[in-house]
This record gives C-alpha cells, sequence and structure tokens, in this order.
C-alpha cells in the first residue's frame, strides 16, 4: 500500500501541469524559503513584494523630509504617460496605496483634492523620475493639462 | 514577530472557539471538535476589536490582550461547568501508507505558511480597503482613522472599504499583537480547515483514496494561493463549506443543535462575505423539504427554517450596522445592483459563462488545473456505472448546484461581481463539496470497500497470532464462527 501511494503521488505530479507546478511554484519558485530565511527586515520584504516602484515612492517621501516639504501632496502622473517617457519598471498606485506604502497623501488628476498638491512626480527626458515642487496654481495646471490627456488605470 | 503573542492567540482561539462549540451543544468528533474550536475562536477574535472600537475604547495591545483575555475566560465559562464531562481525544495515528501523502501536505502547507508570515499583503482589493484602515488603525489607535481623509477611488470599480470589518479586525489584532504584516490567521484558519477536511475524507473513503482526494485538492493553484494570500474567499469557504457539512449533518439526524450550530457558520460565512447570503438563502428550501418528506407539522417546518436562517440574517445586520459605524462614508447599495433585472437571458448567460469562460477555459485551467476535469470523470463515471447515489453524494451535488446557481445569479444581479474575477474565486465554495461528492460516489465507494477488505484479508493471518483476549470484538465474532 505504501509503494502504491508513493507511486500515485509520482504518477499524479508527472501530469505536465502538475509537474509545472510544482517546480515553478513550489520546488524552484523565484523567492524560496531558503533564499528568504536570512532577510527577515521589514522593508526588504516589503521591497520584494512591491518592487522598484516601492523603494521609489519611499525615497520620495525621504526627499520631501529632507527639503522640510510639510505635509507634501504628491501629484502622481499616469501609467501612460511614464511609458510614453521610456521610464521602465515604475509602476504608478492609486493614491490609496501611496499612502498605505508612504504614510503620505497623493493626488490623481481627478481626485476632489487635486488642487492641494504641492509636490509632483514627474519623469525627466532620460527616463528617470524625478519629484520637483510645485510652486503655484499655474505650474499645477500646466502640470494637469498633459496629465489629463492620459487614460487613468487602476 | 512576537512568539507570545502568537501563542496567546492560538489559545485565547482554541478555549474561546472550543466554548461557543459547547455552548450549542453539539457533539464532534475529535479532529472536527479541534479544528472547529479554532475557526469559531478566530471568528470570536475578529469581533473584539469591533466591539472595542463601538465603546470608543483605543485600539492598542494591551486592550486587545485584556478583551481577548476577558471573552476567552467568559466563553470557557460553559467549558468550566461541564470539566468532568471533557474527554482527552483519543489520537488516530496514521498507517504507513498514508505517510507519503501527509508529507507532501505537510510540505505545502510549510510553504504556504511561509509566505502567508514573510510577503506583506498585496492585493489591490485588501490593500485599497480593509488592509489600509488596519494598518492606520493599528498607528492612530482607531479604525476611523486618517485614511478617509484621502482619494479611496469611491465609486470606481470596487469600493473595498465597505467590505466586510472581519479582516480589518484581524490584521489589526495580528499586527499589534504577532507580527506587523498580520495575516498569520489565514494560515490557522488554512491548517484548521486542513486538519478536519482530510480527517472527513478518511472517515468516508479508504486513506489511500483520502490522500489522492486531498492531493487532487491541494493542488488547485489559485485555491493553495488564496491560503496565503490575504482576501476573504478562504476564510468564506472555511465557514461555508463547515456550514453545509453540518446541515447535511442535521439533515441525517434532525437534530436541532445541529441545525443552529449550520446556522451560527453560515452567519459567520455571510459576516464575511455578505452576498452569501443568497446562497443561504437558497439552501433554505432543502430543509423545509426534508421536514416536508418527514411528515413534519408545518409550524415545525416554519421555525427550523427560520432557525437555519436566523444566524445570517444576525450576522448580515450586524455587518450592516458595523459599516455604518466604522465607515464614515455614506454608500448607496443600490447602485451596486443591476438595472436590467428583467432580461433574464442575460442570468443564462451567465450562468454558461462561468462554465464556459472561468472553469473550462484555459484560464480555468490556470486557476483550477485539472480539478473539474476530474470531477466531470467522477460523475460521468458515476453516471454510467454503478448510478449509486447516497445520501451524503446527493447532498453535496446539491450544494454544487447551490453555490453554482448562486453565483451566476450574484454575476447577473450585481454587475461588479463579474463572471471571471469574482466568481473565479466563489467558486471555491464549491470545490470541497466537490469533494465530498467524489468522496461519497458511488464508484470510490467501491474501490475503498475493496481496498479495506484487501486491508482486512491482509491483516488477518497476523491478527490470529495475537491472544483472543486483545482481539476486536469483531475479530471475537469471526473467529467464534471459525
Amino acid at each position: 500500500m505504501t509503494l502504491v501511494a508513493i507511486l500515485a503521488i509520482v504518477l499524479f505530479f508527472n501530469i505536465p501541469f502538475y509537474n509545472h507546478w510544482l517546480n515553478t511554484n513550489l520546488l524552484n519558485p523565484a523567492i524560496s524559503i531558503s533564499s528568504t530565511y536570512k532577510v527577515l527586515d521589514k522593508e526588504q520584504r516589503m521591497v520584494s513584494r512591491f518592487g522598484y516602484s516601492y523603494s521609489v515612492y519611499k525615497e520620495m517621501v525621504a526627499v520631501f523630509k529632507k527639503a522640510k516639504i510639510k505635509d507634501p501632496i504628491v501629484l502622481l502622473p499616469p501609467d501612460g504617460y511614464l511609458k510614453e517617457k521610456k521610464v521602465i519598471g515604475m509602476l504608478v498606485v492609486e493614491p490609496s496605496i501611496y499612502y498605505y506604502f508612504t504614510g503620505s497623501k497623493a493626488v490623481w488628476y481627478d481626485s476632489p483634492d487635486v488642487l492641494k498638491a504641492n509636490c509632483a512626480m514627474v519623469p525627466g527626458n532620460d527616463g528617470k523620475i524625478t519629484v520637483r515642487k510645485i510652486n503655484n496654481r499655474d505650474e499645477l495646471n500646466a502640470l494637469l493639462d498633459i496629465y489629463k490627456k492620459y487614460k487613468l488605470d487602476l | 514577530m512576537n512568539f507570545l503573542g502568537l501563542l496567546f492567540l492560538l489559545f485565547a482561539q482554541f478555549f474561546a472557539g472550543r466554548g461557543v462549540v459547547r455552548l450549542f451543544g453539539v457533539s464532534l468528533k475529535p479532529a472536527a471538535l479541534f479544528s472547529f474550536s479554532i475557526i469559531c475562536g478566530v471568528f470570536v477574535v475578529s469581533l473584539v476589536p469591533c466591539v472595542l472600537q463601538l465603546l470608543h475604547v483605543p485600539l492598542v495591545a494591551s486592550n486587545l490582550y485584556f478583551a481577548i483575555s476577558l471573552v476567552t475566560l467568559l466563553l470557557s465559562i460553559p467549558l468550566l461547568i461541564n470539566i468532568k464531562k471533557t474527554k482527552l481525544p483519543t489520537i488516530v495515528l496514521p498507517k504507513l501508507y498514508e505517510i507519503p501523502f501527509i508529507l507532501v501536505f505537510m510540505g505545502l502547507a510549510i510553504i504556504s505558511v511561509w509566505r502567508c508570515f514573510y510577503f506583506p499583503p498585496t492585493p489591490r482589493d485588501v490593500l485599497t480597503g480593509t488592509e489600509l484602515i488596519a494598518e492606520f488603525a493599528a498607528r492612530e489607535k482607531t479604525m476611523i482613522n486618517s485614511v478617509f481623509n484621502i482619494d479611496l477611488r469611491l465609486n470606481s470599480s470596487a469600493n473595498n472599504i465597505f467590505k466586510s470589518p472581519f479582516i480589518t479586525a484581524l490584521q489589526l489584532v495580528y499586527k499589534l499583537l504577532v507580527h506587523s504584516f498580520g495575516q498569520l490567521w489565514l494560515s490557522i484558519l488554512f491548517l484548521s480547515f486542513t486538519v478536519w477536511f482530510y480527517s472527513l475524507l478518511r472517515d468516508t473513503v479508504h486513506p489511500l483514496l483520502a490522500g489522492m482526494l486531498m492531493l487532487i485538492y491541494f493542488a488547485i493553484p489559485d485555491l493553495y494561493a488564496y491560503s496565503y494570500v490575504l482576501l476573504y474567499d478562504y476564510a468564506n469557504m472555511v465557514f461555508f463549506v463547515g456550514g453545509y457539512y453540518f446541515l447535511t449533518q442535521y439533515l441525517s439526524n434532525s437534530n436541532v443543535r445541529m441545525l443552529l450550530w449550520s446556522s451560527f457558520l453560515f452567519g459567520a460565512s455571510v459576516y464575511i462575505r455578505s452576498e452569501t447570503l443568497v446562497m443561504v438563502v437558497m439552501i433554505a428550501p432543502l430543509i423545509a423539504l426534508y421536514l416536508f418528506m418527514q411528515r413534519t407539522k408545518l409550524a415545525q417546518i416554519a421555525l427550523h427554517t427560520i432557525l437555519f436562517v436566523s444566524f445570517s440574517l444576525l450576522f448580515n445586520f450586524i455587518l450592516s450596522f458595523f459599516i455604518r459605524k466604522f465607515i464614515p462614508v455614506p454608500f448607496n447599495l443600490s447602485e451596486l445592483i443591476s438595472h436590467d433585472i428583467f432580461n433574464v437571458s442575460l442570468f443564462f448567460e451567465k450562468f454558461t459563462k462561468i462554465a464556459t469562460d472561468t472553469i473550462f477555459s484555459d484560464k480555468g485551467r490556470d486557476v483550477y488545473a485539472h480539478f473539474f476535469y476530474f470531477f466531470v470523470f467522477v460523475f460521468i463515471a458515476d453516471v454510467i456505472w454503478p448510478r449509486k447515489y447516497s445520501k451524503d453524494a446527493r447532498y453535496a451535488l446539491v450544494g454544487i448546484g447551490v453555490v453554482y446557481l448562486g453565483l451566476a445569479l450574484l454575476s447577473f444581479l450585481v454587475p461588479s461581481h463579474t463572471v471571471f474575477n469574482s466568481a473565479k474565486r466563489g467558486l471555491f465554495r464549491l470545490i470541497p463539496l466537490i469533494v465530498l461528492y467524489m468522496a461519497h460516489s458511488g464508484i470510490l465507494q467501491i474501490i475503498s470497500d475493496y481496498l479495506k477488505k484487501k486491508e482486512t484479508s491482509a491483516l488477518q493471518p497476523s491478527a490470529s497470532k495475537v491472544p483472543d483476549g486483545a482481539n476486536t470484538p469483531k475479530q471475537n465474532v469471526k473467529a467464534g464462527k471459525k
């Protein structure tokens, strides 16, 4: 009976789909137990889950703190705009997820509080992300005029 | 990670849940008693922060420790009163041939628990809703916190803040008492349910077949993934399937306590996902029909049917009350309901699409692997031969039908309940019922009987060498016949 049980398990995991599932998700996953059990720092785990974008958002908040900007409200660009500017690997999150990541507020161009935005995340010409202060309503409107051309995706 | 906090919660959940089971006065088998004590305890603990919030008590670790201890002590009173009646369970050791299966399950369970512990909550549904509220509740000591001052994208595709506080509360408790990502309560539910479900299958078919069925069940990619990915559906499935199983027990023994216990579990599943109420209401006629066939008086039929839906209605009311109290944003339910409810053809379209687009499609294969094909194979085999449908098999088929029909109805009534995304996870409720059906199917029962006979006959020669006094009554009878 024990041999039958072992044989049944082996045969089951020889079915191509289950074999693939076992190998790619469980036996050799991209992030395995053996590669993670030494990295227990909370921030590193957040980065490994949410990727490059998370690090950028955290860095942005650090920049605002360094620049002593009180209560920064960041205007986030639409994803389509970033893609057009060839920013690679950066995903724009919705304001609530930005708040979850950083504890700081952000808005999209259609957010109710968009006029309160005092900072902006903007793509540079070199495909890199920069942050800048919005000094007046004209600067804000100029950015909004660009962003409104793009659809917002959740 | 705070191991002492985890240990405290494990004990508190077990004893609080054990007290709840005792209050219902149902007699459960050891594995069911152990598992459902913990499962119920998790549910009880999920209510504690909500009550504290209502009382305007700051949601800090010390208050949670105190409140959970108090609730556990109160619920332990029925246990203390009947402490003399408490029997220690007899532990049945697995047979040698079960060990390969158990090792595979343990391996999969360890990976699941590790991922649940290691990774932060990820799905958008929780990051923009319950987990977001829980994270800031932990920081600001109240569920009504700064989250409601940001752009929550209300009126967009999903109003996630209006979902059940079940996850919010558990995340808050586990964040403050155990680990900053929370989540481990999901592993506790997963492990408890798995232990119960395996023991149930083992009682139904030969352990070798139980192991095979469990393996097919474990290897459903999405179901396995949701044992460590934070969402409502796994927890909802646990309570729903528990409720349905104990309802079938009531239908076998007419024990009203079992009916109330089942009603309670269904109520908990409604509290976790309110749309489950639709399915509970659809199940209610089954009770009425059963009692009618038993020639029960109409008044009693009505009473039992009302008792069955009572907890679901109660918890649905509590859920609405909590949402109104804790979410300081207006919510218009009517906006969610379809304006095309007289277009019945749309219902049939959804009914068909669940099968064609969700279950038997390329996407469906990635989600459920070959699970539904195994089911269809067993079902067709059963129709051809031996065409024997036990009561339990028929009840399981009814449950499968109700869940499927309920999901089609929900997709028809609520446009945001999409066929692929929402029904996909809604079908989790159906999976253990399918496994139960397969276990009770005529064909597997025949194989199971054959294996059991083989096993008994293989054991008999060695049994005859054992002194008479050590033989089981059955063996003694056989020896007497000889």
